[in-house]
């Protein structure tokens, strides 16, 4: 059935770079394990069901760089088996526990599948989560884009050399990682500013997203933020739709906040006694381990009074929810169609990790609604950029407008009283980076001075993060990321310190290199300023 | 906060300085706010420690178009950041900080880079329905 709009969905991956290859205690890697089991496998998994069944899933996937990186990372591959192990150990006493608990019981093999679907998928792939990806793209069933190198926010980055070193190392990480050039950007939190394009435009990015308001009050935009823009030099903008943000998005009214739902935030890392779990704890006393049997019951029902989950029931609003949303969009596009006389498109952005992690029906919600639109023949469809920007005639020309998808739709979480030490600090590596790569950019330099150069560069890549600053500005893992940003910066000025005294210390370079050994074939040169590039 | 009274005419300069030595920075963060942080060279440091100039610096923010004042807030030469509030969004501001000689004179010490403020939007609050307000709950 022809359509009279579209829709394009675009997941954004990502994860900070933590690898920590000399111990097994810091918790923050299960950030990764947890996002790989819960997020990221189910849904290669939707993907692959989908495409197996003749229906192309046209989702847009942008995969940071320092989760790709983490993705290929062969020490944390092993530890993520590790830890999956772990939780199959844990559910199989949790099967005994709960033998005569039907309420929970059927929830606890729910999680068995969930983890020995992950071990599978893994194993199927040899650990290497990318090849499934990259095969699903290769067939055109997606598109993957790319971020920032490090996730950075690039408007609030002082030096235009970090701009062009934060783009261009992300489009080679992405031609290493998937043999093509990267078309599209996702910048970080939708961190917008006009001073971006030209280092979009010379990395080689064909287009961009940015949240609504940067195009909403821009020059007069023609239709909204349903098509696409051009700025003056040429990259294509995509801009969020609130509306299907809203709906998705929101834990207070949004889908994710359904009573049926699994309850986040009561977890067996609480409710079970601790001398039980001790050996899945590690040393750190109690903490959530992704083992949770209640669901959301109500928005005000506290933690302690929710009752237990039941995924048949939670499946059933699943397939409400995807009706609901899709009869939504159908009728914003006849609504748009009608008023505007446009086929717009509708675009969707979501943290890929809302999607299993946080909602952890999302991937089956996401199935549900790619299926219904197959099997009911509605007239929608999605579309990718690459497709849209192919298909669509000359777009207007503008530029869009300072913004980001924050709270506020600015710059504050990241800039505030809690994390604004981070950027003298940056300020002065990056400073001292782009200084010593155009000192030292033109020479033939032994290949210890190289290696410094060039680990530094990965060192001051890392420092603009924008996750450390996120971390502090929401209280949590703030004494992790305080130290990330202040040994990061302080391992930059060590390294180009020793450069200028010509007394490079093999050891210590050898131990960061395998620590922050992310962009295994970074240039420092790339942070000289243009003329010198 | 500070608080932006108008200043002197003053002129300033796209490039940043070297943060190494002398430096005066400045970001947009919303359209009320911009984040300025400075450095001082060690001999101006020891200037303001003997009493050379004032505890208390001046910072004057221009607009960047005409180079005219947009206003001026003082803080002490050590806090080493502020957060300013221009008076108008979507201009492109620089901003110059001063010393205080004893004789009550003003020392021009350092100039900023440029920033543009950006344009408030009603749409800006749509913006919440991120992962932040995911991640803000605590755990119990």
């Amino acid at each position: 059935m022809s359509s009279k709009g579209s829709m394009m969905l675009v997941l954004h991956a990502h994860l900070p770079y933590i690898n920590h290859p000399q111990s097994s205690q810091y918790l923050e890697e299960n950030w990764f394990f947890e996002a790989v089991a819960e997020t990221y496998i189910p849904l290669i998994s939707v993907f692959e069901r989908l495409v197996a069944d003749g229906i192309r899933p046209g989702v847009t996937l942008s995969i940071s760089p320092t989760l790709g990186a983490m993705l290929e990372n062969e020490a944390l591959e092993k530890k993520l088996g590790e830890y999956l192990e772990s939780r199959l150990e844990l559910l199989e006493r949790e099967l005994e526990r709960t033998a005569s608990e039907p309420a929970f019981h059927k929830t606890v093999k729910l999680y068995q599948k969930l983890y020995s679907d992950a071990a599978a998928v893994l194993h199927k792939y040899s650990g290497d989560l990318i090849t499934p990806l990259k095969a699903l793209q290769h067939a055109g069933q997606i598109e993957i884009i790319t971020s920032s190198a490090t996730h950075a926010i690039l408007p609030l980055l002082t030096h235009p050399e970090a701009l062009r070193a934060q783009m261009s190392v992300a489009a080679d990480d992405y031609f290493e990682r998937f043999n093509r050039k990267p078309a599209g950007f996702w910048l970080p939190e939708c961190a917008y500013s006009p001073g971006l394009n030209p280092y979009l435009k010379l990395s080689g990015f064909k287009y961009i997203f940015t949240e609504a308001h940067a195009v909403e009050f821009s020059d007069s935009p023609r239709n909204g933020v349903y098509s696409a823009y051009r700025t003056p030099n040429g990259v294509s903008v995509f801009s969020r739709d609130a509306q299907s943000s809203r709906e998705v998005w929101s834990s207070k009214f949004g889908y994710p906040g359904a009573s049926a739902y699994r309850e986040f935030y009561r977890d067996l890392g609480y409710d079970a006694d601790e001398q039980y779990l001790k050996p899945y704890l590690g040393d750190g006393g109690r903490r959530p381990i992704g083992l949770k049997y209640y669901k959301i019951t109500g928005g005000n029902v506290p933690l302690n009074q929710k009752l237990p989950y039941d995924p048949d029931e939670a499946m059933a609003t699943v397939e409400r929810q995807a009706e609901d949303f899709l009869s939504k969009r159908l009728a914003q596009i006849d609504g748009l169609y009608a008023s505007k006389g446009i086929r717009p498109v509708i675009v969707g952005c979501y943290d890929a990790e809302l999607f299993g992690h946080w909602w952890f029906e999302g991937p089956a919600f996401l199935e549900s609604m790619l299926r219904r639109i197959r099997s009911e023949r509605l007239p929608l469809q999605f579309v990718t950029p690459s497709e849209y920007i192919n298909s669509c005639s000359e777009p207007q020309e503008l530029t869009p407008q300072i913004s980001s998808w924050g709270e506020n739709g600015y710059f504050d979480p990241w800039l505030n009283e809690t994390n604004d030490f981070i950027y003298p600090l940056v300020a002065v590596v990056t400073e001292r980076m782009v200084n010593a790569a155009n000192r030292f950019c033109s020479q033939d330099l032994p290949r210890p001075v190289e290696r410094a150069l060039n680990q530094a560069a990965r060192e001051v890549l890392l420092a603009q993060s924008s996750d450390w600053a996120f971390l502090l500005y929401i209280g949590s893992h703030g004494g992790y990321a305080k130290s990330r940003i202040e040994s990061h910066a302080a391992n930059a000025r060590r390294l180009l310190g020793e450069v200028l005294e010509k007394k490079v210390d093999e050891t210590n370079l050898r131990e960061l290199e395998t620590k922050n050994n992310i962009f295994a074939r970074l240039d420092f040169r790339v942070f000289s300023s243009v003329s010198k590039f | 906060m500070g608080e932006l009274t108008t200043g002197a005419v003053e002129t300033g300069q796209e490039k940043l300085k070297s943060l190494e030595t002398d430096s005066l920075v400045m970001l947009a963060r919303n359209p009320a706010s911009v984040f300025v942080f400075w450095q001082f060279n060690p001999h101006k440091a020891a200037a303001f420690r003997d009493g050379s100039y004032a505890p208390e610096i001046k910072i004057r923010l221009f607009y960047a178009e005409d180079k005219t004042p947009a206003g001026e807030a003082a803080f002490a030469w050590d806090s080493l950041k502020a957060y300013l509030k221009p008076p108008l969004e979507g201009r492109v501001y620089f901003a110059a900080l001063y010393g205080v000689k004893p004789d009550g004179a003003c020392e021009k010490l350092l100039d900023s880079n440029s920033v543009t403020l950006p344009v408030s939007s009603p749409l800006a609050a749509g913006s919440t329905y991120s992962s932040a307000e995911f991640m803000k709950k605590a755990l119990p």
